[in-house]
């Protein structure tokens, strides 16, 4: 019975193109269930559960090697690319469906759950086709339709201003504040329904920071945001909600406000209030 | 920051001591760097003493008749030209890269992407080495045996091309996969998790990044399989042809030529000139490449 519900759900990812407006008008937040990771036999996630809402801003923060990477990465089965990396139990729901469930395209889910990367990457071409890179690959798409997501996804991440003269300039030459918000339009170019974000301003000055974080506020009236951070500011500034991972173990989460001034666990005061780390 | 006397002494003798470990360091330093240039020179006055000295010995002999004209004169070769073996050389050189190319790449892309870290694909690349330390007339005498002989393709054009080919083909499948496996994994991870399969980020990110590797790599193949005399020497050439080059007939090759020539003694001046013909062919044909190289990667970097 179960496995026949299953089957049932996962169709509805298959056949996308044709089911999508129903699906689309649920809610789109996004439930971790008591997910367990191990990479290589040792357990880097152990029972984590957690929920990113409909338009709000997940942070995920946490001491290095927490395993705060590994649960951005089993949520859009980019989980997958880790050799000997898998998910063991637990699952992942995104409307309705088990994105865990192996007989989900990985592709398909990596395509509607788009992840922005910690260091940014230009491909070697021009700035338009960085951003058309996934768009090229998921659709065919024309003259026209393309020059208007990338304007779209462009201006959606703030880099439009700056690069709309030169679109068709090779990406390398951009510097690495804007080579991080074109990789995030790179992203959000491909259409994605909830937007993952591993250490985006890691590598950034303040103002590129800044920038960033404005464009995540205005994208957050969209679609959920779960972004990873060591900055506890920033987590701080944006977030609406706050989840701690200590060593694969979900400590705490609540609403930011409650996170960061009275925090339950001993560590996480630690944490938050700058004692250690 | 205030520093008192104390502190300021201790500083001193401090950095006194440094200063003396320095010394020592220092001249370990000029001597190591002095012995490198000089090594350095000699990679450089090696070649260039080799093509000087080809250029005092058949400077005189390259002329323009040389290089357009068939061999001639009683020993035959003793006179005239060269342009036979020219030509030999160059369609064998295009023929093994017509055949090698595709195979390597397609070999390269598979262990370098969609076998990695696998044990099979450990296995192939050992395999592939051992490929490359296997001497030049081991493929001559294979490709006399089993191309020549065996499938009836008589000393010609299409065996020694596909000699070369095997030649190259090791070398060009280890050059791509090194020059793929070079490019770093935040490429992989970015492309990959746009939603897209192994093959459109191999064809549109992963090859333009190594490409100038792969460029390099495939002019060297090119240049060891087509500079050496023993794979083509029972498989494609012959002392003597009239006409262009055609598949199915043996042709004349610039080494067979210079081991001809050398060997039964026919005339040294000629000898050096068409030495000097292979090495000038090879300084054009590597700097083409250099520039395919940069064409290739654009200012994408």
């Amino acid at each position: 019975m179960e496995i026949a519900m299953q089957t049932a759900t996962t169709m509805s990812l298959v056949q996308m193109n044709t089911v999508e407006e129903p699906i689309r008008n649920l809610p789109a937040s996004m439930q971790v269930k008591d997910i367990c990771v191990t990479v290589n036999g040792r357990e880097v996630l152990k029972k984590v559960s957690t929920v990113a809402q409909d338009r709000k801003i997940l942070a995920v923060i946490g001491p290095s090697g927490s395993g705060k990477s590994t649960l951005m990465r089993a949520m859009n089965r980019t989980l997958d690319m880790i050799p000997g990396a898998r998910v063991t139990s637990g699952n992942i729901l995104f409307r309705q469906e088990n994105l865990c469930c192996p007989s989900v395209d990985q592709r398909l889910v990596r395509k509607r759950i788009g992840m922005v990367q910690q260091k940014p990457v230009a491909f070697p071409m021009s700035i338009k086709e960085n951003v058309l890179f996934g768009v090229r690959f998921h659709k065919n798409v024309s003259r026209k339709e393309a020059d208007e997501v990338v304007e779209k996804s462009l201006k959606q991440s703030g880099l439009w201003d700056e690069v709309k003269d030169r679109l068709h300039d090779p990406a390398s030459r951009l510097s690495i504040g804007q080579l991080q918000r074109l990789c995030i339009a790179r992203t959000l170019a491909n259409g994605p329904e909830v937007l993952l974000m591993d250490e985006p301003c890691s590598a950034l000055d303040p103002i590129s920071t800044g920038k960033i974080e404005e464009m995540i506020m205005t994208l957050k009236q969209s679609l959920p945001v779960v972004i990873v951070t060591h900055n506890l500011a920033q987590a701080r500034r944006i977030s609406d909600f706050c989840l701690f991972l200590s060593d694969g173990v979900a400590l705490e989460q609540g609403a930011t406000e409650q996170i960061f001034s009275s925090p339950k666990e001993q560590q996480v005061y630690d944490f938050v209030s700058g004692k250690v780390g | 920051m205030s520093i008192d006397n104390g502190q300021l002494t201790a500083l001193l003798a401090t950095s006194q001591t440094l200063s003396s470990i320095n010394r020592g360091e220092r001249w370990c330093d000029l001597f190591f760097r002095g012995l490198l240039w000089a090594l350095g020179c000699l990679g450089f006055l090696l070649p260039a003493a080799i093509v000087g000295y080809l250029v005092i010995g058949g400077g005189s002999t390259l002329t323009w008749k040389f290089i357009s004209d068939f061999p001639k004169g009683v020993p035959l070769g003793s006179t005239g030209g060269i342009l036979p073996a020219i030509q030999g050389s160059l369609s064998l050189a295009v023929l093994g890269l017509c055949i090698a190319t595709p195979l390597a790449f397609g070999g390269g892309i598979y262990l370098a992407e969609f076998a990695r870290h696998s044990r099979f694909s450990q296995i192939i690349r050992f395999v592939i080495e051992c490929l490359v330390a296997v001497p030049s007339i081991i493929y001559g005498l294979f490709g006399y045996a089993f191309l020549v002989v065996f499938f009836k393709f008589g000393i010609s054009l299409l065996a020694g091309g596909v000699t070369l080919a095997m030649i190259m083909f090791p070398i060009m499948v280890i050059a791509v996969q090194e020059s793929l496996q070079r490019v770093d994994d935040s490429y992989r991870e970015a492309a990959l998790a746009l939603g897209v399969t192994t093959t459109y980020l191999v064809q549109r990110v992963l090859l333009p990044r190594a490409w100038p590797g792969i460029v390099a790599g495939m002019v060297l193949a090119v240049g060891h399989a087509v500079g050496s005399a023993a794979p083509v020497l029972f498989t494609a050439s012959v002392y003597f042809t009239k006409g262009s080059p055609k598949l199915a007939d043996p042709v004349m090759t610039l080494p067979t030529h210079l081991y001809h020539l050398v060997s039964e003694a026919i005339s040294q001046e000629q000898a050096f000139g068409t030495a000097l013909v292979l090495v000038l062919g090879f300084l054009i044909f590597n700097s083409s490449a250099l520039m395919l190289r940069k064409l290739g990667s654009f200012s994408w970097r």
